[in-house]
């Protein structure tokens, strides 16, 4: 330790001015007892903030501070944690209205939006609406706030009967919160959308407003709604027609477990009707989770029998075709005999007929036919690197062993290069290899490959092309699971780049894709990676969001495989 | 890199384990970095090498002081290849070593503890951190505040910490004395 060393405080603190900051760095280059300190004195102070936040956050937070800050003086005021929303104004445009009645209103509407800053008269709607609910979302304006059944068969689209008259009396009165819900009740979004930018901010406007954003179902109308219900959450927290309309909108960003426990707390609120829908929503919501999870984990112990001793793979358990084409493809490469490879045709065919293609088959007849007394052994060695690994000498020699045997073993070299990490050190090799096999599941892992080494020499453009291309070769061949895994990479290169919208955009799609696929694990890779795409973009609410799928997924989660490679 | 066909639930766990550790992460990294870009690569650097060696990390072990000791590797590979000085190897991923554990049960005190160990503080050396930890003062302002020099502000502030540090540390032996 030397008088240097007492800096490391100050440095950590951000004190050292410049020229003491980059003596002291020079210093910690090479100080072993600093580095020795420092981790310790960085997790002190991130015990610290986690201390003083929980202190200023919690109810109780304005005593914990006076206890600790007694006797320092004025303390900071205690702050309401009330986000003030600024005002919104959104331009609107005239509508091309059908019915006179219509146009007449929506001048009426038109010019007292214009003239409108006064404050809303609260009016009701009681009366005026039909026995049953047409809408999804709940709406907290008086008399369209009380429960009342959905009726699925009416659709959202079916209009509640309220009358002109009464539009315009809310309309004359000003009152833009009630003109806006009994706009969005009657269909009429773009004029509920204009009324609502008129109306004032309040927690119920705001959970209102976003009932109009779950209307229009797309990814970033949901991201709308989540943000004005948080903000209504934050003035209001147990307020529960924005818990439920925040369970919406994750439900409609495809999150459903943290949807679910949104309901939860709705259901704990004990209201009449609301609680019992709640509650069956919420076990809709967890049971569709079971079910994917429940088929995801078929497939891979089927897979995983399938590798270890040849078992036939269910028919129920071809639906996760992705991962069940890798297995395939290990299985043929493992499969230390021609009735073991000829065993696989009707896997081969079942996903062949998904792809519509006869890629599969022809490559497991061509396995069928080659040499085993080659290849006998290098399949079992195949067989231990993917279920057990092996120590990197062996990888090496199993590599040499692989180029060696030739033609009789490519397929098993294909498989060995990516499960070894070697495919960046034998890019050439293995994209000669994918493009003898004429088959575009390893064309596009080619390409990928391909990419990953142009953005390790920063031809960040060019790699960006190359994924694209990719993609559309993946997406023309119907290989889903590819187009999913090319995603991935263009969202690891946007990340890279710093390109963070586009990142978004592509990790939604990666993480709907790979729902829709049924690739349960690859979906929590792209959850994580929303939820740090989201943290870097400062979008605290939507990362908050995922963090919160993702907290509850790994509760709730048994334990099932890992992502398949590649 | 292949990932493999066994199953294990801590791999599974691992990268949610990673975004909970982010913020503190970020925080300490803006702590060593003098600006946001360097800040947000040494975290991502950090990130990427805690995945890269998953396997590495003991299931079970103290993923926070794992974490907090990658990214100081880091940022001295970085300050290392600034100043000109070699970096020998790429810096190993340490192991779930004692100190990770002393660096981990810190992170893992709740925030009451933590207020009460400061409460435990003699006040010339409590009112400095304070001002500091809670209110986010400038160590000027602090000096200003308590009307002492501000050298003296950094070396009670030094202390002060380092006091916290031997609490946490007694408080440590006791549990493990205590034995389950």
């Amino acid at each position: 330790m030397t008088d240097a060393c007492e800096r490391l405080h100050a440095y950590v603190d951000g004190e050292l001015d410049p020229e003491e900051h980059l003596a002291f760095e020079t210093h910690l280059a090479t100080c072993d007892a600093c580095n020795a300190e420092l981790p310790h004195l960085l997790a002190l102070l991130a015990a610290l903030d986690h201390a003083a936040e929980a202190a200023s956050s919690a109810p109780a937070g304005g005593a914990h501070l006076t206890l600790i800050t007694g006797g320092l003086g004025p303390d900071r005021p205690p702050e309401l944690p009330v986000i003030p929303r600024p005002t919104r104004r959104r331009p609107w445009r005239i509508a091309a209205l059908a019915g006179a009645a219509a146009v007449a209103v929506a001048a009426g509407v038109v010019l007292y939006l214009r003239n409108s800053p006064a404050p809303p008269a609260v009016a009701s709607l009681q009366g005026e609406l039909a026995a049953t609910r047409s809408l999804d979302a709940r709406l907290s304006y008086p008399g369209a706030e009380r429960y009342r059944q959905l009726d699925v068969a009416r659709g959202a689209q079916a209009p509640e009967p309220i009358s002109m008259d009464r539009l315009l009396e809310l309309a004359r009165a000003k009152d833009w919160h009630g003109v806006a819900v009994a706009s969005l009740l009657t269909g009429d979004r773009e004029r509920a959308a204009r009324a609502f930018a008129q109306a004032a901010a309040t927690p119920q406007i705001d959970s209102d407003r976003a009932a109009l954003d779950l209307m229009d179902g797309s990814p970033a109308a949901f991201e709308r709604a989540l943000e004005e219900v948080d903000r209504a959450l934050v003035a209001l927290p147990n307020d529960a027609a924005a818990l439920w309309n925040r369970a919406l909108a994750l439900a409609g960003m495809n999150l459903p477990l943290a949807a679910a426990r949104e309901l939860d707390r709705v259901a704990a609120l004990d209201e009449p009707g609301w609680a019992n829908e709640a509650r069956a929503r919420a076990q809709a919501l967890r049971a569709s989770v079971v079910q994917r999870r429940t088929r995801w984990k078929q497939a891979n112990d089927a897979g995983k029998r399938l590798l270890e001793d040849g078992s036939a793979v269910p028919p129920e358990a071809t639906g996760v075709t992705g991962y069940l084409t890798i297995i395939l493809y290990d299985a043929a490469r493992a499969a230390p005999s021609r009735t073991r490879v000829e065993a696989l045709l009707p896997l081969a065919q079942a996903l062949d007929s998904a792809y519509r293609s006869d890629h599969l088959a022809a490559y497991v007849r061509r396995v069928a036919a080659s040499d085993f007394r080659i290849r006998m052994p290098l399949a079992e060695t195949y067989r231990a690197l993917c279920t057990q690994g092996l120590d990197s000498t062996a990888q090496d020699a199993f590599v040499n062993r692989l180029e060696q045997a030739g033609a009789a073993a490519e397929d098993i070299l294909l498989g060995a290069l990516v499960y070894t990490g070697r495919v960046a050190a034998h890019l050439d090799e293995y994209r000669r290899l994918a493009a003898a096999t004429q088959d575009p599941w390893f064309a596009v892992i080619a390409e990928g490959e391909a990419a990953k080494a142009e953005i390790a020499r920063d031809e960040h453009a060019a790699a960006e092309r190359r994924l694209r291309d990719a993609l559309a070769l993946a997406q023309r061949e119907r290989l889903a699971y590819r187009a999913i895994m090319t995603r991935e990479a263009l969202v690891a290169l946007h990340r890279k780049t710093r390109n963070l919208s586009q990142a978004h955009d592509q990790a939604r799609l990666w993480f709907r894709d790979a729902a829709a696929a049924g690739e349960w694990v690859v979906e929590q890779d792209a959850l994580l990676a929303l939820a740090a795409i989201n943290q870097d973009r400062q979008a605290n609410g939507l990362a908050r969001a995922y963090l919160e799928e993702i907290r509850e997924r790994s509760d709730r989660s048994a334990p099932i495989g890992p992502s398949p490679h590649g | 890199m292949s990932r493999g066909c066994g199953t294990d639930i801590t791999q599974r766990d691992f990268p949610d384990e990673l975004v909970r550790h982010r913020p503190s992460l970020e925080r300490s990294a803006r702590r060593l970095c003098r600006n946001r870009h360097d800040a947000e690569d040494l975290v991502q650097t950090t990130l990427e090498r805690a995945l890269q060696a998953q396997s590495q990390f003991i299931p079970g072990g103290n993923l926070g002081g794992w974490l907090f000791r990658i990214l100081c590797n880091r940022h001295r590979d970085n300050l290392r290849r600034r100043t000109g000085i070699q970096v020998p190897l790429p810096d190993e991923v340490p192991d779930n070593t004692p100190e990770a554990e002393e660096v981990s049960s810190v992170l893992a005190l709740p925030p009451e503890a933590v207020l009460e160990a400061m409460r435990q503080l003699p006040p010339e050396l409590r009112a400095p951190l304070e001002l500091l930890a809670v209110r986010g003062k400038r160590y000027r302002e602090i000096a200003e505040e308590l009307s002492v020099p501000i050298n003296t502000v950094g070396t009670r502030i030094r202390r002060a910490r380092q006091r916290l540090q031997e609490i946490f540390a007694a408080r440590g032996a006791r549990q493990q004395g205590g034995g389950r």
